[in-house]
């Protein structure tokens, strides 16, 4: 809505931006590292700190993912906004509702038949990430195909009538 | 698991991998066991064997019959489609070869021009790009693909391309902590998993979790700003808007939706197989195939017995549409005019999100909190969580709230500004 009101052209203050951003990345690094003494200690964290993390990660969370929005959409993101705008995402982004759905399907498929439990080495792990990966789009090609843009397209056509 | 927490139902069992010769039935198999543990309490009906048929029957299900016709109409659509748009595409291209021939031979006689030129009139007269056979062509697996490869980005200031970037990495990351957790309970060496999670870089796996929570903060964002844009547009909240508003979203996402669950449903036994593969129920639960899925026809599976919902990761979906129904409750107030009332509404959403997310957890004290932990304790906190409890509300509010706090910001650095240009 101040994209609407005040158009796309409001400029910061760089101060204010460099603040932001600062408090952003410490946001982000409390939300993603606080679980981690979690796993180091043998008592894991107290409960204070854990109830607390569990009410306020989230909330903290989607103010960075703001923060990030709002630099974007006034177009002083800086490098992240250029690699978010990369082209490539573009055909990945459109394939993206299909992906989600289908991607629960193809990964317990992949894991499920396997004859032989996995034996995890790091390697491995990135293994399965990238091929999963890599087969839940593809599968989501033929499922924006024949499921996705039929109904698009039928869609459009009532809706312009 | 641990007997304080509530319904505890879950019972954890050993399961015990048995290879043995095809020859061998069930009975015999089961009388093996016994004499091999000394135990007598092992019957036939607990075993489950890689070879039992899919679905339990020799062939395919009634639904699993219906669910290949319903896709093979669609693909049937899809091809025709597809021959169509090959038929227009070459006929253009003949065309076109034609009549440059035409121009570079303009020695030939009429007669000739005339021979050549027939064919591409009767194919164009079996084809007329104005008649209603042309509407399929939209359905080519071709054009999909060219729609969805096209890299050419619009320049306006309007679109957000930033957006698909998140949107992507997003996706890579949950499908990352799935592709982790799904494996968990089929693997060798589970605590060198454990062991695993001291290293730092674990962390950002198993917090996966949080990739969710983007996708409701870019769909609260986008809601808010095209139902804003929406309203400028045609200048008054009109019915038709509101209408719209509710239809649109919805059958943009339901028949995909549908599809997929038909899909999960009925053919998923027959996907693949081994020792650990569900060839009997596919990856749904009973209830869900036995008729369930119309919680998720009305996008409340979350909320009427979560634990049975069909298609587990759609609880996403679930919650998305319902905080596309409540949105309006704050984005009214704000294109009326009232910023401070939506911005106390959010404000509220917010808090809502927060308290009860809190008493949850001061009222189960026991409660077991991390995420590895869910895929042990299926009660567990982080389970009932997502599927009990719309917790994600203030998630998804404060996506709204924090486009209006920059707005209230805004409002306030915007006006000074103003003055002092009118004073000058």
């Amino acid at each position: 809505m101040i994209l609407i009101n005040f158009g796309r052209r409001y400029r910061l203050n760089r101060n204010i931006k460099i603040l932001g951003t600062i408090i952003t990345i410490v946001f982000g690094l409390i939300c993603l590292f606080t679980p981690y003494p979690d796993c180091l200690l043998a008592s894991g964290l107290s409960r204070p700190i854990v109830i607390a993390y569990q009410s306020l990660s989230r909330t903290f969370w989607s103010i960075i993912i703001g923060w990030i929005l709002f630099l974007c959409s006034i177009h002083q993101g800086g490098l992240v906004e250029r690699i978010l705008s990369w082209s490539i995402w573009d055909p990945l982004a459109r394939l993206n509702y299909s992906c989600y759905l289908v991607h629960s399907i193809v990964v317990r498929t992949m894991v499920l038949s396997q004859r032989m439990p996995f034996y995890y080495q790091a390697h491995l792990v990135v293994n399965n990430f990238v091929s999963h990966i890599f087969f839940s789009y593809a599968a989501a090609i033929v499922v924006t195909i024949f499921f996705e843009t039929p109904f698009f397209i039928i869609e459009k056509k009532l809706l312009k009538r | 698991m641990t007997p304080s927490s509530p319904n505890a139902t879950v019972s954890l069992k050993i399961i015990l991998g048995l290879c043995v010769p095809s020859s061998c039935d069930r009975e015999s198999i089961a009388s093996l066991m016994n004499t091999l543990f000394n135990k007598t309490d092992v019957t036939k009906t607990d075993l489950s064997c890689s070879n039992d048929p899919s679905n339990g029957q020799e062939g395919l299900t009634s639904g699993a019959i219906a669910t290949c016709i319903v896709l093979s109409l669609l693909g049937l659509i899809v091809l025709l489609g597809t021959i169509i748009d090959l038929l227009l595409l070459s006929t253009d291209q003949s065309i076109d070869s034609q009549t440059s021939n035409i121009n570079t031979y303009t020695s030939l006689t009429d007669e000739r021009i005339e021979l050549i030129e027939r064919p591409g009139f009767s194919l164009r007269t079996l084809i007329d790009p104005e008649s209603r056979i042309t509407v399929l062509a939209e359905f080519s697996a071709i054009r999909t693909l060219r729609r969805i490869f096209t890299m050419k980005q619009k320049k306006d200031d309007d679109s957000f391309i930033f957006i698909n970037g998140i949107r992507v990495l997003s996706l890579c990351w949950i499908i990352m902590g799935h592709s982790l957790s799904f494996n968990l309970s089929y693997t060798s060496n589970i605590l060198d998993l454990l062991v695993w999670t001291r290293n730092v870089f674990m962390q950002l796996i198993i917090n996966g979790v949080l990739g969710v929570d983007t996708f409701f903060v870019l769909s609260g964002f986008l809601t808010a700003i095209l139902f804003v844009r929406q309203v400028k547009k045609e200048d008054k909240l009109s019915l038709r808007l509101f209408i719209l508003y509710y239809i649109h979203r919805y059958i943009r996402l339901t028949p995909t939706f549908l599809l997929m669950i038909l899909v999960s449903i009925n053919l998923t036994p027959y996907f693949g197989e081994g020792p650990v593969y569900p060839r009997e129920k596919g990856f749904e639960s009973d209830e869900c195939r036995s008729g369930l899925w119309w919680t998720s026809l009305l996008y409340v599976g979350n909320l009427y017995k979560p634990h049975e919902m069909c298609f587990d990761i759609a609880w996403y979906l679930h919650n998305d549409m319902q905080f596309h129904w409540i949105a309006p409750i704050a984005l009214v107030p704000f294109v009326l005019g009232r910023k401070s009332i939506s911005f106390i509404i959010t404000t509220i959403f917010v808090l809502i999100g927060i308290i009860s997310i809190l008493s949850i957890l001061l009222y189960y004290p026991n409660m077991s909190v991390g995420v590895l932990d869910a895929f042990v304790d299926r009660v567990s906190f982080v389970y009932m969580f997502y599927f009990e409890e719309s917790v994600f509300f203030y998630v998804y509010s404060l996506a709204l709230l924090s486009i209006k706090i920059f707005t209230l910001l805004l409002g306030v650095v915007y006006l000074p500004m103003q003055l002092v240009l009118l004073l000058v």
